[in-house]
């Protein structure tokens, strides 16, 4: 009888430990990014000098943290269905190298950057938006950086926006012409012609 | 048109790159916590989400030309801007350089005043204000941002391009002009607008009140001085940020379009 009286409270509890224990184990997203960040700092600026280039030497700790297959998705937008899956293999592989190497440009090795973290939005329930100071060379720069809740629980970055730009945003305007002109196979030549022209274009 | 309207015409051509705005002054906000419930409901949820990189349809209907010029300038950049630039980054000490950049950003205090106050954003003004008179003075003249280290005095800058977005006048078709890059009416209206309120323009003849025509004791070569200075004082930060940018582009037109009009969108916004 007793048992009984007290098993909605034991249900109760029993649950409340499991939701609570899925807390612990979701970290926030804030300090998801926090920690990706110091580490893709640390790689750049306490590491010892290195021949490897720095797209090369960030990739480890980027693939921990950004969502490339989720970037490429979007990037490419609705068209995305018409790619093969070999080709959507291959767009990841190379647009995850695109972003890669402009995100490594963005360091650049002469003066450490100072980052204050801002305003978390709430895009949607697995989404969030969060701000932050870049102070570089005596400039101040506004960074954003997107993030999606995996069904993992874990967060990934999927877009960076630069003083409001979005970099999804921009490659979808590329690619979209691009694709209505040559379809899926015109989008894989010009990320590769562009990967290309990354290793050989020095200005 | 002075090299210092140049310049500007060129900063905000840049700006598709995204970079010479100041901070915003973000409040520091509270992360928003998924619970527990939502978060395990989240994982059940349809994995297709709404598409939240749906384009706007592009107004550039002067494509073709725009292409064209937008190759002439690519060109003066690599064969003109940039070799210029490497020589004043030579001759000049970082200290300088940045030195010249707060210096001009800070002449320009009129133009983000009244685009604060048009735009009625009262206490961006008040910050602008206090900006200004601590850069002046403690600052030396502006050379030293002294404000940055006040997150009260880290304010978007505002401008009059993104008053008369705010207010709602249509941006009109896309435009590369030829040397000044990416706009497009409103934008050019904009810039024009900036242009008067910039003190580097009061001369004779400039529309402002008689007393506060500062240029106007100045010889010409003087102005031609200042001017070109202002110019040259952007350059590295626009060579950097137009190297970046185009050497992510897949479609360097599409990039530079593209940035240009979320850049602008997001600055009035802000």
């Amino acid at each position: 009888m007793n048992l009984l009286r007290t098993l909605p409270l034991r249900a109760a509890l029993a649950a409340a430990t499991v939701l609570c224990a899925g807390a612990l184990r979701a970290e926030e997203p804030a300090a998801v990014l926090r920690r990706g960040v110091d580490e893709v700092m640390a790689v750049v600026y306490d590491s010892a000098p290195s021949e490897t280039p720095l797209s090369v030497r960030v990739r480890p700790v980027l693939e921990k943290y950004f969502d490339f297959g989720g970037i490429t998705r979007r990037a490419v937008g609705p068209s995305w269905r018409q790619l093969s899956p070999a080709q959507q293999t291959r767009a990841v592989e190379l647009f995850g190298e695109v972003v890669l190497r402009t995100y490594a440009d963005r360091f650049q090795p002469k003066e450490r950057p100072t980052i204050s973290y801002g305003a978390v939005v709430e895009l949607s329930a697995r989404r969030r938006e969060l701000a932050q100071t870049v102070g570089y060379l005596g400039q101040n720069y506004s960074v954003a950086y997107r993030m999606e809740q995996q069904p993992s629980g874990g967060w990934l970055v999927y877009d960076v926006l630069i003083e409001g730009v979005s970099m999804v945003q921009n490659y979808r305007g590329q690619f979209e012409a691009i694709l209505q002109k040559g379809g899926p196979e015109a989008l894989l030549k010009s990320l590769e012609d562009n990967l290309r022209d990354i290793a050989t274009k020095t200005p | 048109m002075s090299l210092a309207a140049l310049n500007r015409r060129i900063t905000l051509g840049l700006a598709l790159a995204g970079c010479l705005a100041a901070a915003p002054q973000l409040r520091a906000g509270e992360a928003a916590q998924a619970t527990t419930g939502a978060a395990t409901a989240a994982v059940e949820e349809d994995y297709d989400e709404e598409d939240e990189y749906a384009q706007p349809a592009v107004n550039d209907p002067f494509e073709k030309v725009n292409r064209s010029v937008f190759k002439f300038n690519d060109g003066l950049f690599r064969h003109v801007v940039r070799p210029i630039t490497r020589g004043y980054e030579t001759i000049t000490p970082a200290p300088l350089r940045r030195g010249f950049v707060s210096f001009f950003d800070n002449v320009r205090f009129p133009v983000r005043f009244t685009g604060s106050v048009l735009q009625g954003k009262f206490d961006r003004a008040a910050a602008e204000t206090g900006k200004f008179v601590v850069n002046t003075t403690a600052g030396v003249g502006g050379f030293i941002k002294v404000s940055d280290r006040f997150p009260k005095l880290r304010v978007p800058d505002e401008d009059i391009g993104q008053v008369l977005g705010k207010w709602g006048l249509p941006a009109g078709p896309y435009i590369v002009l030829p040397v000044l890059g990416p706009a497009n009416p409103r934008e050019i209206l904009g810039r024009a607008g900036d242009y008067v309120l910039t003190p580097t323009s009061w001369g004779r003849g400039s529309i402002i009140p008689e007393e506060w025509q500062v240029m106007s004791e100045l010889s010409w070569e003087w102005r031609l001085a200042i001017s070109a200075l202002d110019t040259l004082s952007a350059f590295p930060e626009l060579v950097s940020a137009y190297d970046t940018f185009n050497k992510a582009a897949v479609d360097p037109y599409v990039a530079f379009r593209n940035g240009f009009l979320q850049y602008r969108e997001a600055m009035i916004k802000k």
